[in-house]
Protein backbone atom coordinates (compact mmCIF):
# COMPACT_ATOMS: atom_id res chain seq x y z
CA UNK A 1 0.00 0.00 0.00
CA UNK A 2 2.06 2.89 -1.27
CA UNK A 3 1.19 6.53 -1.84
CA UNK A 4 -0.24 5.77 -5.31
CA UNK A 5 -2.58 3.19 -3.81
CA UNK A 6 -4.03 5.76 -1.42
CA UNK A 7 -4.45 8.37 -4.18
CA UNK A 8 -6.21 5.77 -6.35
CA UNK A 9 -8.41 4.71 -3.43
CA UNK A 10 -9.62 8.26 -2.78
CA UNK A 11 -9.93 9.05 -6.51
CA UNK A 12 -12.00 6.01 -7.32
CA UNK A 13 -14.01 6.33 -4.13
CA UNK A 14 -14.99 9.91 -4.86
CA UNK A 15 -15.81 9.15 -8.51
CA UNK A 16 -18.31 6.44 -7.50
CA UNK A 17 -20.20 8.37 -4.85
CA UNK A 18 -24.00 8.08 -4.81
CA UNK A 19 -25.56 9.37 -1.59
CA UNK A 20 -22.06 10.60 -0.79
CA UNK A 21 -22.37 13.34 -3.41
CA UNK A 22 -25.29 14.89 -1.54
CA UNK A 23 -23.43 14.50 1.73
CA UNK A 24 -20.34 16.27 0.43
CA UNK A 25 -22.54 19.15 -0.79
CA UNK A 26 -24.08 19.41 2.69
CA UNK A 27 -20.63 19.35 4.31
CA UNK A 28 -19.31 22.01 1.95
CA UNK A 29 -22.26 24.38 2.46
CA UNK A 30 -22.17 23.84 6.21
CA UNK A 31 -18.46 24.59 6.47
CA UNK A 32 -18.86 27.65 4.28
CA UNK A 33 -21.65 29.03 6.48
CA UNK A 34 -19.76 28.21 9.67
CA UNK A 35 -16.30 29.38 8.72
CA UNK A 36 -17.21 32.38 6.59
CA UNK A 37 -20.50 33.69 7.95
CA UNK A 38 -20.30 32.73 11.61
CA UNK A 39 -16.56 32.93 12.18
CA UNK A 40 -16.18 35.98 9.95
CA UNK A 41 -19.11 38.04 11.24
CA UNK A 42 -20.00 36.90 14.72
CA UNK A 43 -17.01 35.14 16.19
CA UNK A 44 -14.18 37.23 14.83
CA UNK A 45 -13.27 38.80 18.18
CA UNK A 46 -11.34 36.77 20.73
CA UNK A 47 -8.58 37.58 23.20
CA UNK A 48 -6.13 36.49 20.51
CA UNK A 49 -7.41 39.08 18.03
CA UNK A 50 -7.82 41.85 20.62
CA UNK A 51 -4.42 41.58 22.27
CA UNK A 52 -0.93 40.95 21.03
CA UNK A 53 0.68 39.10 23.89
CA UNK A 54 -0.13 36.89 26.86
CA UNK A 55 0.52 39.67 29.39
CA UNK A 56 -2.16 41.90 27.86
CA UNK A 57 -4.61 39.00 27.79
CA UNK A 58 -3.87 38.19 31.44
CA UNK A 59 -4.32 41.82 32.46
CA UNK A 60 -7.65 42.02 30.64
CA UNK A 61 -8.98 38.88 32.33
CA UNK A 62 -7.60 39.90 35.73
CA UNK A 63 -9.37 43.25 35.34
CA UNK A 64 -12.62 41.40 34.63
CA UNK A 65 -12.11 39.03 37.56
CA UNK A 66 -11.42 41.81 40.06
CA UNK A 67 -13.37 44.79 38.71
CA UNK A 68 -16.20 44.69 41.28
CA UNK A 69 -14.06 43.75 44.26
CA UNK A 70 -14.05 46.39 46.99
CA UNK B 1 -30.07 45.65 27.01
CA UNK B 2 -27.94 45.08 30.10
CA UNK B 3 -25.02 42.73 30.65
CA UNK B 4 -27.21 40.03 32.13
CA UNK B 5 -29.22 39.80 28.91
CA UNK B 6 -26.00 39.30 26.97
CA UNK B 7 -24.99 36.50 29.35
CA UNK B 8 -28.38 34.88 28.99
CA UNK B 9 -28.19 34.99 25.19
CA UNK B 10 -24.70 33.48 25.29
CA UNK B 11 -25.99 30.73 27.57
CA UNK B 12 -28.98 30.08 25.33
CA UNK B 13 -26.74 30.00 22.29
CA UNK B 14 -24.34 27.51 23.88
CA UNK B 15 -27.22 25.35 25.07
CA UNK B 16 -28.77 25.34 21.61
CA UNK B 17 -25.46 24.45 19.95
CA UNK B 18 -24.69 21.70 22.45
CA UNK B 19 -28.20 20.20 22.24
CA UNK B 20 -28.14 20.13 18.44
CA UNK B 21 -24.56 18.85 18.34
CA UNK B 22 -25.53 15.98 20.61
CA UNK B 23 -28.31 14.96 18.26
CA UNK B 24 -25.60 13.77 15.86
CA UNK B 25 -22.92 12.47 18.24
CA UNK B 26 -24.58 9.47 19.96
CA UNK B 27 -25.53 7.69 16.74
CA UNK B 28 -21.93 8.00 15.54
CA UNK B 29 -20.73 6.47 18.82
CA UNK B 30 -23.21 3.60 18.82
CA UNK B 31 -23.78 2.77 15.17
CA UNK B 32 -20.03 2.59 14.48
CA UNK B 33 -19.76 -0.38 16.86
CA UNK B 34 -22.88 -2.06 15.48
CA UNK B 35 -21.46 -1.77 11.95
CA UNK B 36 -18.15 -3.23 13.18
CA UNK B 37 -19.96 -6.14 14.84
CA UNK B 38 -21.93 -6.91 11.66
CA UNK B 39 -18.79 -6.76 9.53
CA UNK B 40 -17.05 -9.08 11.99
CA UNK B 41 -19.93 -11.55 11.50
CA UNK B 42 -19.46 -11.23 7.73
CA UNK B 43 -15.69 -11.84 7.92
CA UNK B 44 -16.13 -14.76 10.34
CA UNK B 45 -18.94 -16.51 8.46
CA UNK B 46 -18.38 -15.35 4.86
CA UNK B 47 -22.16 -14.87 4.69
CA UNK B 48 -22.90 -12.14 2.12
CA UNK B 49 -26.13 -11.22 3.89
CA UNK B 50 -24.00 -9.80 6.71
CA UNK B 51 -21.98 -7.83 4.17
CA UNK B 52 -25.23 -6.39 2.79
CA UNK B 53 -26.37 -5.46 6.29
CA UNK B 54 -22.96 -3.92 7.08
CA UNK B 55 -23.10 -1.74 3.98
CA UNK B 56 -26.66 -0.61 4.68
CA UNK B 57 -25.95 0.49 8.26
CA UNK B 58 -22.59 1.92 7.21
CA UNK B 59 -24.39 4.22 4.76
CA UNK B 60 -26.73 5.47 7.49
CA UNK B 61 -23.71 5.94 9.74
CA UNK B 62 -22.06 8.03 7.00
CA UNK B 63 -25.17 10.23 6.58
CA UNK B 64 -25.29 10.95 10.30
CA UNK B 65 -21.54 11.53 10.45
CA UNK B 66 -21.50 13.87 7.45
CA UNK B 67 -24.38 16.01 8.71
CA UNK B 68 -23.01 16.17 12.23
CA UNK B 69 -19.32 16.63 11.48
CA UNK B 70 -17.90 19.97 12.61
CA UNK B 71 -21.10 21.07 14.39
CA UNK B 72 -18.99 20.98 17.56
CA UNK B 73 -16.66 23.54 16.00
CA UNK B 74 -19.22 26.26 16.69
CA UNK B 75 -18.87 25.62 20.40
CA UNK B 76 -15.16 26.33 20.07
CA UNK B 77 -15.99 29.63 18.33
CA UNK B 78 -18.31 30.44 21.22
CA UNK B 79 -15.65 29.65 23.82
CA UNK B 80 -13.32 32.16 22.19
CA UNK B 81 -15.81 34.99 21.66
CA UNK B 82 -18.68 34.63 24.14
CA UNK B 83 -16.72 33.02 26.96
CA UNK B 84 -13.32 34.75 26.75
CA UNK B 85 -12.79 35.06 30.52
CA UNK B 86 -13.58 31.39 30.95
CA UNK B 87 -11.38 30.29 28.05
CA UNK B 88 -8.40 32.16 29.42
CA UNK B 89 -9.03 31.12 33.04
CA UNK B 90 -9.15 27.38 32.22
CA UNK B 91 -5.78 27.63 30.51
CA UNK B 92 -4.29 24.56 28.90
CA UNK B 93 -6.39 22.21 30.97
CA UNK B 94 -9.28 22.62 28.59
CA UNK B 95 -7.17 23.29 25.51
CA UNK B 96 -4.94 20.19 25.78
CA UNK B 97 -7.67 17.53 25.65
CA UNK B 98 -9.49 19.39 22.88
CA UNK B 99 -6.29 19.68 20.83
CA UNK B 100 -5.58 15.95 21.24
CA UNK B 101 -9.16 15.23 20.20
CA UNK B 102 -8.84 17.40 17.09
CA UNK B 103 -5.60 15.84 15.90
CA UNK B 104 -6.70 12.30 16.70
CA UNK B 105 -10.08 12.70 15.07
CA UNK B 106 -8.56 14.16 11.92
CA UNK B 107 -5.98 11.40 11.39
CA UNK B 108 -8.10 8.45 12.48
CA UNK B 109 -11.16 9.54 10.59
CA UNK B 110 -9.55 10.75 7.36
CA UNK B 111 -7.50 7.56 7.02
CA UNK B 112 -9.67 4.74 8.24
CA UNK B 113 -12.94 6.33 7.23
CA UNK B 114 -11.72 6.29 3.62
CA UNK B 115 -10.79 2.60 3.83
CA UNK B 116 -14.12 1.82 5.45
CA UNK B 117 -16.13 3.39 2.63
CA UNK B 118 -13.88 3.19 -0.42
CA UNK B 119 -11.85 0.12 0.47
CA UNK B 120 -14.35 -2.70 -0.21
CA UNK B 121 -12.55 -5.15 -2.59
CA UNK B 122 -9.47 -2.85 -2.59
CA UNK B 123 -7.93 -3.98 0.68
CA UNK B 124 -8.03 -7.37 2.38
CA UNK B 125 -11.13 -8.32 4.37
CA UNK B 126 -9.06 -8.26 7.55
CA UNK B 127 -7.67 -4.77 6.96
CA UNK B 128 -11.10 -3.46 6.05
CA UNK B 129 -12.53 -4.90 9.24
CA UNK B 130 -9.67 -3.40 11.24
CA UNK B 131 -10.41 0.01 9.70
CA UNK B 132 -14.08 -0.25 10.64
CA UNK B 133 -13.18 -1.09 14.24
CA UNK B 134 -10.63 1.74 14.32
CA UNK B 135 -13.26 4.23 13.14
CA UNK B 136 -15.51 3.03 15.98
CA UNK B 137 -12.72 3.21 18.55
CA UNK B 138 -11.49 6.56 17.17
CA UNK B 139 -14.95 8.14 17.47
CA UNK B 140 -15.20 6.94 21.04
CA UNK B 141 -11.70 8.12 21.86
CA UNK B 142 -12.61 11.57 20.54
CA UNK B 143 -15.54 11.57 22.92
CA UNK B 144 -13.18 10.65 25.75
CA UNK B 145 -11.09 13.83 25.37
CA UNK B 146 -14.15 16.06 25.15
CA UNK B 147 -15.61 14.46 28.27
CA UNK B 148 -12.33 14.81 30.16
CA UNK B 149 -12.61 18.55 29.50
CA UNK B 150 -16.26 18.57 30.59
CA UNK B 151 -15.44 16.41 33.63
CA UNK B 152 -12.87 18.99 34.72
CA UNK B 153 -15.52 21.72 34.63
CA UNK B 154 -17.71 19.59 36.92
CA UNK B 155 -14.85 18.65 39.25
CA UNK B 156 -11.74 20.77 38.70
CA UNK B 157 -8.61 18.85 39.75
CA UNK B 158 -4.94 18.56 38.84
CA UNK B 159 -4.28 22.30 38.45
CA UNK B 160 -2.88 25.33 40.24
CA UNK B 161 -4.20 28.86 39.71
CA UNK B 162 -1.50 31.33 38.68
CA UNK B 163 -2.44 34.86 39.86
CA UNK B 164 0.11 36.44 37.49
CA UNK B 165 -1.40 34.98 34.33
CA UNK B 166 -4.99 34.48 35.58
CA UNK B 167 -4.78 30.95 34.23
CA UNK B 168 -5.08 27.51 35.75
CA UNK B 169 -1.91 25.56 35.06
CA UNK B 170 -1.85 21.81 34.87
CA UNK B 171 -0.09 20.35 37.90
CA UNK B 172 -0.87 16.71 37.22
CA UNK B 173 -2.07 15.55 33.80
CA UNK B 174 -3.18 12.17 35.16
CA UNK B 175 -5.36 13.77 37.84
CA UNK B 176 -7.19 15.55 35.02
CA UNK B 177 -7.24 12.53 32.71
CA UNK B 178 -8.26 9.95 35.29
CA UNK B 179 -10.58 12.12 37.34
CA UNK B 180 -13.36 9.81 38.58
CA UNK B 181 -15.95 12.34 37.41
CA UNK B 182 -14.49 12.42 33.88
CA UNK B 183 -14.29 8.62 33.67
CA UNK B 184 -17.85 8.16 34.93
CA UNK B 185 -19.07 10.86 32.55
CA UNK B 186 -17.28 9.27 29.61
CA UNK B 187 -18.59 5.78 30.31
CA UNK B 188 -22.15 6.97 30.86
CA UNK B 189 -22.15 9.19 27.76
CA UNK B 190 -20.73 6.61 25.36
CA UNK B 191 -23.05 3.97 26.82
CA UNK B 192 -26.00 6.26 26.03
CA UNK B 193 -24.65 6.45 22.46
CA UNK B 194 -24.55 2.64 22.24
CA UNK B 195 -28.13 2.42 23.46
CA UNK B 196 -29.25 5.06 20.93
CA UNK B 197 -27.41 3.18 18.15
CA UNK B 198 -29.19 0.00 19.21
CA UNK B 199 -32.58 1.71 19.39
CA UNK B 200 -31.95 3.11 15.92
CA UNK B 201 -31.17 -0.32 14.44
CA UNK B 202 -34.03 -2.05 16.27
CA UNK B 203 -36.48 0.74 15.37
CA UNK B 204 -35.64 0.76 11.66
CA UNK B 205 -35.76 -3.04 11.54
CA UNK B 206 -39.19 -2.82 13.17
CA UNK B 207 -40.24 -0.51 10.32
CA UNK B 208 -39.06 -3.08 7.73
CA UNK B 209 -40.96 -5.81 9.57
CA UNK B 210 -44.12 -3.70 9.76
CA UNK B 211 -43.79 -3.07 6.02
CA UNK B 212 -43.07 -6.81 5.52
CA UNK B 213 -39.93 -5.89 3.57
CA UNK B 214 -36.43 -7.42 3.66
CA UNK B 215 -37.53 -9.68 6.51
CA UNK B 216 -34.38 -11.79 6.71
CA UNK B 217 -32.14 -8.73 6.79
CA UNK B 218 -34.36 -6.94 9.33
CA UNK B 219 -34.57 -9.87 11.76
CA UNK B 220 -30.81 -10.45 11.66
CA UNK B 221 -29.98 -6.79 12.17
CA UNK B 222 -32.60 -6.54 14.90
CA UNK B 223 -31.00 -9.46 16.72
CA UNK B 224 -27.62 -7.72 16.71
CA UNK B 225 -29.19 -4.38 17.69
CA UNK B 226 -31.28 -5.80 20.53
CA UNK B 227 -28.40 -7.93 21.91
CA UNK B 228 -26.01 -4.97 21.85
CA UNK B 229 -28.79 -2.78 23.25
CA UNK B 230 -29.47 -5.13 26.16
CA UNK B 231 -25.80 -5.40 27.12
CA UNK B 232 -25.17 -1.68 26.80
CA UNK B 233 -28.39 -0.79 28.65
CA UNK B 234 -27.14 -2.81 31.60
CA UNK B 235 -23.82 -1.02 31.33
CA UNK B 236 -25.66 2.30 31.05
CA UNK B 237 -27.43 1.53 34.33
CA UNK B 238 -24.14 0.71 36.08
CA UNK B 239 -22.34 3.76 34.68
CA UNK B 240 -25.35 5.90 35.61
CA UNK B 241 -25.08 4.64 39.17
CA UNK B 242 -21.38 5.55 39.24
CA UNK B 243 -22.15 8.94 37.71
CA UNK B 244 -24.75 9.68 40.39
CA UNK B 245 -22.29 8.48 43.07
CA UNK B 246 -19.73 10.99 41.79
CA UNK B 247 -22.38 13.73 41.80
CA UNK B 248 -23.15 12.89 45.44
CA UNK B 249 -19.46 13.19 46.34
CA UNK B 250 -18.57 16.33 44.39
CA UNK B 251 -21.78 18.17 43.46
CA UNK B 252 -24.22 17.63 46.35
CA UNK B 253 -26.36 20.64 45.33
CA UNK B 254 -26.96 19.03 41.95
CA UNK B 255 -27.92 15.73 43.61
CA UNK B 256 -30.36 17.52 45.92
CA UNK B 257 -31.97 19.25 42.89
CA UNK B 258 -32.10 15.97 40.94
CA UNK B 259 -33.99 14.34 43.80
CA UNK B 260 -35.92 17.39 45.04
CA UNK B 261 -34.46 17.08 48.55
CA UNK B 262 -34.82 20.20 50.69
CA UNK B 263 -34.20 18.82 54.15
CA UNK B 264 -31.36 16.35 54.41
CA UNK B 265 -31.87 13.02 56.12
CA UNK B 266 -30.29 9.74 57.05
CA UNK B 267 -31.61 6.66 55.24
CA UNK B 268 -32.83 8.88 52.42
CA UNK B 269 -35.18 7.28 49.92
CA UNK B 270 -35.00 7.57 46.15
CA UNK B 271 -37.91 9.38 44.50
CA UNK B 272 -39.25 7.01 41.85
CA UNK B 273 -42.08 9.32 40.79
CA UNK B 274 -43.34 12.69 42.02
CA UNK B 275 -44.74 16.07 41.10
CA UNK B 276 -42.88 19.00 42.63
CA UNK B 277 -44.86 21.38 44.79
CA UNK B 278 -44.72 24.66 42.79
CA UNK B 279 -45.11 26.76 45.98
CA UNK B 280 -42.12 25.20 47.70
CA UNK B 281 -39.24 27.58 48.47
CA UNK B 282 -35.81 27.07 49.97
CA UNK B 283 -35.99 27.20 53.76
CA UNK B 284 -39.78 26.95 54.18
CA UNK B 285 -41.68 24.05 55.74
CA UNK B 286 -43.90 23.12 52.80
CA UNK B 287 -43.72 19.55 51.53
CA UNK B 288 -41.59 19.43 48.36
CA UNK B 289 -43.92 17.06 46.47
CA UNK B 290 -47.55 16.74 45.55
CA UNK B 291 -47.76 12.98 45.71
CA UNK B 292 -44.65 10.90 45.45
CA UNK B 293 -43.49 7.30 45.30
CA UNK B 294 -40.30 6.75 47.24
CA UNK B 295 -38.02 3.71 47.43
CA UNK B 296 -36.78 3.67 51.05
CA UNK B 297 -33.03 3.93 51.84
CA UNK B 298 -32.01 3.73 48.19
CA UNK B 299 -30.62 7.26 47.79
CA UNK B 300 -28.36 6.94 50.83
CA UNK B 301 -27.15 3.63 49.48
CA UNK B 302 -26.61 4.75 45.88
CA UNK B 303 -25.11 8.10 46.81
CA UNK B 304 -22.85 6.99 49.64
CA UNK B 305 -22.89 3.15 49.50
CA UNK B 306 -24.39 3.13 52.99
CA UNK B 307 -28.10 3.04 53.84
CA UNK B 308 -27.45 4.99 57.05
CA UNK B 309 -25.67 7.84 55.25
CA UNK B 310 -26.87 11.42 55.59
CA UNK B 311 -27.87 12.99 52.27
CA UNK B 312 -27.79 16.79 52.55
CA UNK B 313 -30.77 18.72 51.19
CA UNK B 314 -30.86 22.15 49.59
CA UNK B 315 -31.67 23.81 52.94
CA UNK B 316 -28.59 22.20 54.51
CA UNK B 317 -26.34 23.16 51.61
CA UNK B 318 -27.61 26.75 51.41
CA UNK B 319 -27.90 27.56 55.11
CA UNK B 320 -25.47 24.99 56.51
CA UNK B 321 -25.91 22.12 58.93
CA UNK B 322 -22.99 22.13 61.39
CA UNK B 323 -24.17 18.97 63.18
CA UNK B 324 -23.71 17.07 59.90
CA UNK B 325 -20.55 18.91 58.87
CA UNK B 326 -22.28 20.77 56.02
CA UNK B 327 -20.77 24.23 55.51
CA UNK B 328 -23.25 26.98 54.58
CA UNK B 329 -23.08 28.81 51.27
CA UNK B 330 -22.74 32.08 53.25
CA UNK B 331 -19.49 30.84 54.79
CA UNK B 332 -18.22 29.83 51.38
CA UNK B 333 -19.23 33.21 49.94
CA UNK B 334 -17.26 34.89 52.70
CA UNK B 335 -14.25 32.70 51.95
CA UNK B 336 -14.61 33.40 48.21
CA UNK B 337 -14.64 37.15 48.84
CA UNK B 338 -11.40 36.80 50.82
CA UNK B 339 -9.89 34.95 47.82
CA UNK B 340 -10.96 37.71 45.43
CA UNK B 341 -9.64 40.47 47.70
CA UNK B 342 -6.38 38.57 47.98
CA UNK B 343 -6.14 38.38 44.19
CA UNK B 344 -6.76 42.11 43.95
CA UNK B 345 -4.19 42.98 46.61
CA UNK B 346 -1.72 40.58 45.00
CA UNK B 347 -2.01 42.57 41.76
CA UNK B 348 -1.64 45.90 43.55
CA UNK B 349 1.35 44.63 45.53
CA UNK B 350 2.94 43.40 42.33
CA UNK B 351 2.55 46.84 40.71
CA UNK B 352 4.09 48.48 43.78
CA UNK B 353 6.88 45.88 43.93
CA UNK B 354 5.88 44.91 47.48
CA UNK B 355 7.18 41.33 47.68
CA UNK B 356 6.04 40.73 51.28
CA UNK B 357 2.44 41.72 50.53
CA UNK B 358 2.52 39.65 47.35
CA UNK B 359 3.54 36.59 49.35
CA UNK B 360 0.93 37.24 52.03
CA UNK B 361 -1.84 37.75 49.42
CA UNK B 362 -0.76 34.65 47.51
CA UNK B 363 -0.95 32.51 50.63
CA UNK B 364 -4.40 33.88 51.44
CA UNK B 365 -5.57 33.30 47.86
CA UNK B 366 -4.31 29.71 47.86
CA UNK B 367 -6.05 28.99 51.18
CA UNK B 368 -9.40 30.30 49.95
CA UNK B 369 -9.07 29.23 46.31
CA UNK B 370 -11.49 26.25 46.65
CA UNK B 371 -14.25 28.85 47.23
CA UNK B 372 -13.00 31.40 44.69
CA UNK B 373 -16.17 31.46 42.59
CA UNK B 374 -18.43 31.92 45.63
CA UNK B 375 -16.92 35.38 46.01
CA UNK B 376 -18.95 36.52 43.00
CA UNK B 377 -22.27 35.50 44.58
CA UNK B 378 -24.39 37.91 46.61
CA UNK B 379 -26.87 35.54 48.25
CA UNK B 380 -26.50 31.93 49.45
CA UNK B 381 -29.64 30.95 47.53
CA UNK B 382 -27.76 31.63 44.27
CA UNK B 383 -26.03 28.25 44.53
CA UNK B 384 -29.32 26.48 43.78
CA UNK B 385 -29.86 25.47 40.13
CA UNK B 386 -33.30 25.46 38.45
CA UNK B 387 -34.85 22.66 40.51
CA UNK B 388 -37.87 21.71 38.38
CA UNK B 389 -35.86 21.38 35.15
CA UNK B 390 -33.14 19.32 36.86
CA UNK B 391 -35.63 17.13 38.73
CA UNK B 392 -37.96 16.33 35.84
CA UNK B 393 -35.26 15.77 33.21
CA UNK B 394 -33.41 13.43 35.59
CA UNK B 395 -36.51 11.36 36.28
CA UNK B 396 -37.52 11.30 32.63
CA UNK B 397 -34.02 10.12 31.65
CA UNK B 398 -34.05 7.31 34.23
CA UNK B 399 -37.58 6.21 33.31
CA UNK B 400 -36.70 6.09 29.61
CA UNK B 401 -33.53 4.15 30.38
CA UNK B 402 -35.61 1.53 32.21
CA UNK B 403 -38.05 1.39 29.30
CA UNK B 404 -35.21 0.78 26.79
CA UNK B 405 -33.90 -2.10 28.91
CA UNK B 406 -37.37 -3.67 28.99
CA UNK B 407 -37.83 -3.11 25.25
CA UNK B 408 -34.57 -4.86 24.35
CA UNK B 409 -35.50 -7.83 26.56
CA UNK B 410 -38.97 -8.11 24.97
CA UNK B 411 -37.63 -7.79 21.41
CA UNK B 412 -34.89 -10.40 22.04
CA UNK B 413 -37.36 -12.78 23.63
CA UNK B 414 -39.79 -12.50 20.70
CA UNK B 415 -36.98 -12.82 18.15
CA UNK B 416 -35.72 -15.98 19.77
CA UNK B 417 -39.26 -17.37 19.94
CA UNK B 418 -39.60 -16.41 16.23
CA UNK B 419 -42.81 -14.56 17.07
CA UNK B 420 -41.78 -10.94 16.62
CA UNK B 421 -43.99 -10.51 13.51
CA UNK B 422 -47.11 -11.33 15.55
CA UNK B 423 -46.60 -8.51 18.02
CA UNK B 424 -47.21 -5.33 16.05
CA UNK B 425 -47.52 -3.12 19.17
CA UNK B 426 -43.97 -4.16 20.11
CA UNK B 427 -42.75 -3.24 16.61
CA UNK B 428 -44.49 0.15 16.82
CA UNK B 429 -43.04 0.67 20.30
CA UNK B 430 -39.56 -0.11 18.95
CA UNK B 431 -40.03 2.33 16.09
CA UNK B 432 -41.25 5.14 18.33
CA UNK B 433 -38.50 4.52 20.84
CA UNK B 434 -35.90 5.87 18.40
CA UNK B 435 -36.69 9.55 19.18
CA UNK B 436 -37.13 8.65 22.86
CA UNK B 437 -33.46 7.64 22.93
CA UNK B 438 -32.46 11.11 21.86
CA UNK B 439 -34.81 12.72 24.37
CA UNK B 440 -33.23 10.64 27.16
CA UNK B 441 -29.70 11.64 26.09
CA UNK B 442 -30.58 15.34 25.94
CA UNK B 443 -32.25 15.07 29.35
CA UNK B 444 -28.98 13.63 30.66
CA UNK B 445 -27.06 16.65 29.41
CA UNK B 446 -29.64 19.04 30.86
CA UNK B 447 -29.24 17.36 34.25
CA UNK B 448 -25.44 17.58 33.97
CA UNK B 449 -25.29 21.20 32.85
CA UNK B 450 -28.38 22.91 34.26
CA UNK B 451 -27.92 20.97 37.50
CA UNK B 452 -24.52 22.54 38.10
CA UNK B 453 -25.67 26.14 37.69
CA UNK B 454 -24.60 28.79 38.58
CA UNK B 455 -21.16 27.39 37.79
CA UNK B 456 -19.24 27.42 34.54
CA UNK B 457 -16.44 25.75 36.52
CA UNK B 458 -17.69 24.12 39.70
CA UNK B 459 -17.05 26.41 42.71
CA UNK B 460 -14.45 28.46 40.82
CA UNK B 461 -16.26 30.51 38.20
CA UNK B 462 -19.95 31.36 37.87
CA UNK B 463 -21.32 31.77 34.34
CA UNK B 464 -21.84 35.54 34.61
CA UNK B 465 -18.09 35.97 35.25
CA UNK B 466 -17.13 33.42 32.58
CA UNK B 467 -18.98 35.34 29.88
CA UNK B 468 -17.61 38.14 27.75
CA UNK B 469 -19.52 41.39 27.96
CA UNK B 470 -20.83 41.44 24.39
CA UNK B 471 -23.66 43.40 22.86
CA UNK B 472 -26.70 41.17 23.21
CA UNK B 473 -27.92 42.14 19.70
CA UNK B 474 -25.08 40.28 18.00
CA UNK B 475 -25.51 37.18 20.15
CA UNK B 476 -29.25 37.25 19.51
CA UNK B 477 -28.73 37.35 15.73
CA UNK B 478 -26.15 34.55 15.75
CA UNK B 479 -28.44 32.53 18.06
CA UNK B 480 -31.25 32.85 15.51
CA UNK B 481 -28.95 31.95 12.62
CA UNK B 482 -27.68 28.91 14.52
CA UNK B 483 -31.23 27.80 15.17
CA UNK B 484 -31.98 28.08 11.44
CA UNK B 485 -28.76 26.36 10.31
CA UNK B 486 -29.05 23.47 12.73
CA UNK B 487 -32.73 22.98 12.02
CA UNK B 488 -31.95 22.83 8.30
CA UNK B 489 -29.18 20.32 8.99
CA UNK B 490 -31.53 18.20 11.05
CA UNK B 491 -34.19 18.29 8.32
CA UNK B 492 -31.51 17.39 5.74
CA UNK B 493 -30.35 14.47 7.88
CA UNK B 494 -33.85 13.12 8.40
CA UNK B 495 -34.76 13.50 4.70
CA UNK B 496 -31.58 11.85 3.38
CA UNK B 497 -31.77 9.15 6.04
CA UNK B 498 -35.44 8.34 5.38
CA UNK B 499 -34.79 8.19 1.62
CA UNK B 500 -31.87 5.82 2.12
CA UNK B 501 -33.82 3.62 4.54
CA UNK B 502 -36.70 3.42 2.04
CA UNK B 503 -34.24 2.29 -0.68
CA UNK B 504 -33.39 -0.60 1.63
CA UNK B 505 -30.37 -2.90 1.92
CA UNK B 506 -30.41 -3.90 -1.75
CA UNK B 507 -30.20 -0.32 -3.02
CA UNK B 508 -27.16 1.83 -3.81
CA UNK B 509 -24.92 3.12 -1.05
Amino acid sequence: MNFRFWIALYKEGFSHLRVGKTLWKVIFIKLLVMLVLFKGLFFNETLHTLFEDATQKSEYVLDNLTKDIK
Amino acid sequence: MNELASVDWSRAQFALTAIYHFLFVPLTLGLSFLVAIMETLYVKTGDLEWKKATKFWMTLFAINFAIGVATGLIMEFEFGTNWANYSWFVGDIFGAPLAVEGILAFFMESTFFAVMFFGWNKVSKGFHLLSTWLVALGSNLSAFWILVANGWMQYPVGMVFNPDSARNEMANFFDVLLSPVAIAKFLHTVASGYVIGSLFVVGICAWFLLKKRDLHFAKRSMLVGASFGLLTSLFLTLSGDESAYQVAQHQPVKLAAMEGIYKGEHRAGLIAFAFLNPDKKIGDDLHPFIGDIEIPYLLSFLGYRNIEAFVPGLDDLVYGNPSKGVVSASERIESGKIALSALKSYREAKKEGNAALMQESHTLLTTHMPNFGYGYLDRPEQIVPPIALTFYTFHLMVSLGMWFLALFIIVLFLLMKREIMRYKPVLYAALWSVPLGYIAAECGWIVAEVGRQPWAIQDLMPVHIAATNLGSGNVMISFTLFAILFTLLLIAEIKIMVKQIAIGPDGGH
